[in-house]
């Protein structure tokens, strides 16, 4: 059983930062991913499709940021131990 | 029919140009006041029209500018008047537009000031005329809504007109009579004839003749009506004054001789009752009856006085025989009781005496003997007295042999109490200093590692410390204030500033993060704290710089209690991250605290005994 090492206080800010960096980022790129697929399958491969997959995937991950720098934990999926 | 290409199209537009150009040049020419200026023929207008339109000489756009160069008439006499009409036109276009625009402005300005305050103080002030034109509005409008005012109040209501009652006036000269006599003068009532004169006479030297006149009659028929004197009238109303009288009954409990005058003073009553007068006939008959009731009563009297005196004669005389029998048989009787007492009173006076004597020759016996053992007692109590000295002289001369002695003894038994007391005392304190000692051995030991520079474990010293000193109280209570944690061991301050410059880039990263913030308050404090000017020394202020400027000083000083006292007054995000910093700060701070306290307090034992 791995045991989550508490990290210095001063460090609390920078371990938020990589959470929703590294959220944003992979919602951004599902988002962009399902945005391919749909513009291929549905929009005879047009480009709004992708950027709109970008953008909801972006905006996911601002929102999670966001909820996750004021004190939630959207975005951050807890494993029970 | 005409058949127009793009080609063709082109061709016209160009020729329209042309003729624009022609037309412009023309004008400006005339404007310029030139008269020589030939008629010239448009170059290239002739030739071709012709193919174009239809074949006739006269084409719609030539014809103007055909006649007027065809026409021969000179350019100068239509350029020059019309110049000249123009420019008088111009003049007038120019007053005329000055007047109106001005009329127009002053007109709406005017309007505008009386609508709007802050533009009718500018108009009033800045405008010339402004003011009289505002002015001269608002009086009219105040006329017009307003058009009595200023008038006297009740010009067409009803008139009140004073009568001046035929009073006139006249100066006061030669005419003048004297007072008049009016009732201001005397009360005296007029006669009739008076006041017809007065009437009638309408100049008088006072004007309050008429006014004079009126009161005069008045108080004639007044008097008359007064003076008529009441009469007083006699009491009528007796009857209902009086009380009831009673009448006498007789009853018995009266003596029959006083009949009469009962019945008189029935009579009497009864008439008074009936009346209200008491008639003579009645006081007549009272008056008798009473004077035969007097009568009747001397006679008795007088027979009664003589019978009571011949009766108290007798009676004198047999009291008086009596009494000198009696007193003869008293005196007898008294010589025989004087004998008798007279015999008795000498026996008894020698029995006393006998007994008197008895008594005392008892009385000096018994003196005798007491006197007489008395003073053997005496005797024998002043032996004693002597034996018991002499006892006491021998017991008193041993003792003080004895107690010289003895003093000594109990001399040598306190100093021997004062020399175990003095050791004992020596033994405590010895104990006290070793204690003391190995106080300042520990306290040393703590300081010590206060000041190492690496970490030293905290606990064996504490638990040193407790047991030298446990029973002091305060050295107790500052042990158990020790937190738990340090028993570890603290930081140094040196440790502390190292942890501290990694803290602080992070606290300035989170610096201009405002309230509730997220992504974006977070990225812009990132970004726009790196503008900040970095701060040295010991700047005074509340911001995130200042603080940390402070704390760096304060730490490069050693003094980590001011430094941790800076980063505490940090807030929010701020705080948050250097949560584990402040708790290490706290730590030191408290322990160094603690030392500082049991230091003064080891000292403070070199004194205690």
């Amino acid at each position: 059983m791995s045991t989550v090492k508490k990290s210095a206080s001063e460090q609390l800010l920078n371990d938020k930062w990589d959470v929703v960096i590294s959220n944003t980022l992979v919602k951004t790129a599902l988002g962009f991913g399902f945005g391919v697929v749909t513009s291929v399958l549905f929009f005879k491969r047009r480009a709004f499709p992708v950027w709109l997959g970008i953008g909801f995937g972006a905006g996911r991950g601002y929102a999670e940021g966001d909820a996750i720098f004021r004190g939630g934990d959207a975005g951050v999926r807890i494993v029970n131990p | 029919m005409l058949r127009i290409t793009s080609s063709v199209r082109a061709a016209s537009q160009q020729q329209q140009q042309r003729v624009f150009r022609s037309r412009l040049l023309h004008l400006s020419v005339a404007r310029l006041n030139v008269t020589n200026v030939p008629p010239t023929s448009v170059p290239g207008t002739t030739s071709p029209t012709a193919p174009i339109e239809n074949p006739t000489p006269a084409t719609p756009s030539t014809p103007n500018l055909s006649s007027s160069a065809s026409s021969g008439t000179p350019p100068s006499s239509p350029a020059s008047p019309r110049s000249g009409q123009k420019k008088r036109y111009r003049l007038r276009n120019l007053i005329l537009g000055v007047g109106v625009l001005g009329a127009i402005a002053y007109g709406g300005g005017a309007w505008f000031a009386l609508q709007n305050d802050n533009f009718h103080d500018f108009y009033t002030e800045y405008v010339p005329f402004g003011e009289r034109i505002v002015m001269t509005i608002e009086e009219r409008e105040f006329q017009r809504r307003f058009p009595n005012a200023g008038r006297s109040v009740d010009e067409d209501g009803p008139r009140v007109t004073v009568h001046r009652g035929g009073a006139t006036w006249k100066m006061v000269g030669d005419e003048y009579k004297g007072p008049s006599t009016g009732p201001h003068v005397s009360a005296v009532p007029k006669d009739k004839s008076e006041q017809k004169t007065e009437k009638q006479n309408e100049v008088a030297p006072a004007p309050s003749a008429k006014p004079a006149q009126a009161p005069a009659p008045a108080p004639a028929p007044a008097p008359a009506a007064v003076p008529e004197p009441a009469k007083p009238e006699p009491l009528v109303v007796k009857e209902k004054v009086l009380p009831k009288l009673p009448k006498f009954m007789f009853d018995g409990t009266i003596d029959p001789s006083l009949e009469s005058v009962v019945t008189s003073i029935n009579g009497l009553f009864a008439a008074l009752t009936k009346s209200g007068e008491a008639g003579p006939e009645e006081l007549s008959a009272l008056a008798e009856s009473l004077g035969e009731v007097s009568n009747k009563f001397v006679t008795l009297r007088a027979k009664y006085e003589g019978e009571l005196k011949d009766s108290l004669s007798q009676q004198a005389l047999v009291f008086a025989v009596q009494s000198e029998k009696q007193e003869q048989d008293y005196k007898q009787q008294l010589a025989a009781v004087d004998e008798k007492w007279r015999e008795g009173y000498f026996q008894e006076r020698q029995r006393i005496m006998d007994t008197y004597k008895k008594r005392l020759i008892a009385e000096l016996k018994r003196f005798n003997q007491v006197y007489s053992a008395r003073l053997r007692n005496e005797v024998t109590a002043a032996n004693v007295e002597k034996d018991r000295a002499f006892a006491e002289k021998v017991v008193e001369t041993v003792e003080s042999e004895r107690d010289a002695r003895l003093s000594k003894l109990k001399e040598l038994k306190a100093a021997f109490e004062d020399v175990t007391s003095l050791s004992a005392q020596v033994d405590k304190q010895l104990e006290i200093a070793e204690k003391t000692a190995e106080l300042q051995l520990a306290l040393g030991s703590l300081t010590n590692a206060l000041q190492a520079p690496y970490t030293v474990p905290l606990g064996p010293i504490i638990a040193r410390i407790k047991q030298v000193g446990g029973e002091d109280p305060l050295v107790a209570a500052a042990v158990a204030a020790v937190p738990v944690s340090a028993y570890d061991g603290v930081l140094t301050p040196a440790q502390l500033a190292a942890r501290f410059k990694l803290l602080a880039p992070e606290i300035r990263k989170a610096s201009l993060v405002p309230a509730d913030a997220g992504v974006a308050g977070f990225f812009g404090s990132w970004l726009f704290s790196r503008l900040l000017w970095k701060k040295e020394g010991k700047p005074k202020g509340a911001d995130v710089e200042s603080v940390l400027a402070r704390a760096e000083s304060a730490l490069i000083e050693g003094q980590v209690v001011e430094a941790v006292r800076e980063v505490n007054s940090l807030d929010g995000w701020r705080k948050k991250l250097a949560e584990d910093w402040l708790t290490e700060g706290r730590k030191r701070s408290e322990v160094e605290f603690l030392a500082q306290v049991l230091g003064e307090e080891g000292k403070v034992w070199q004194f205690k005994y």
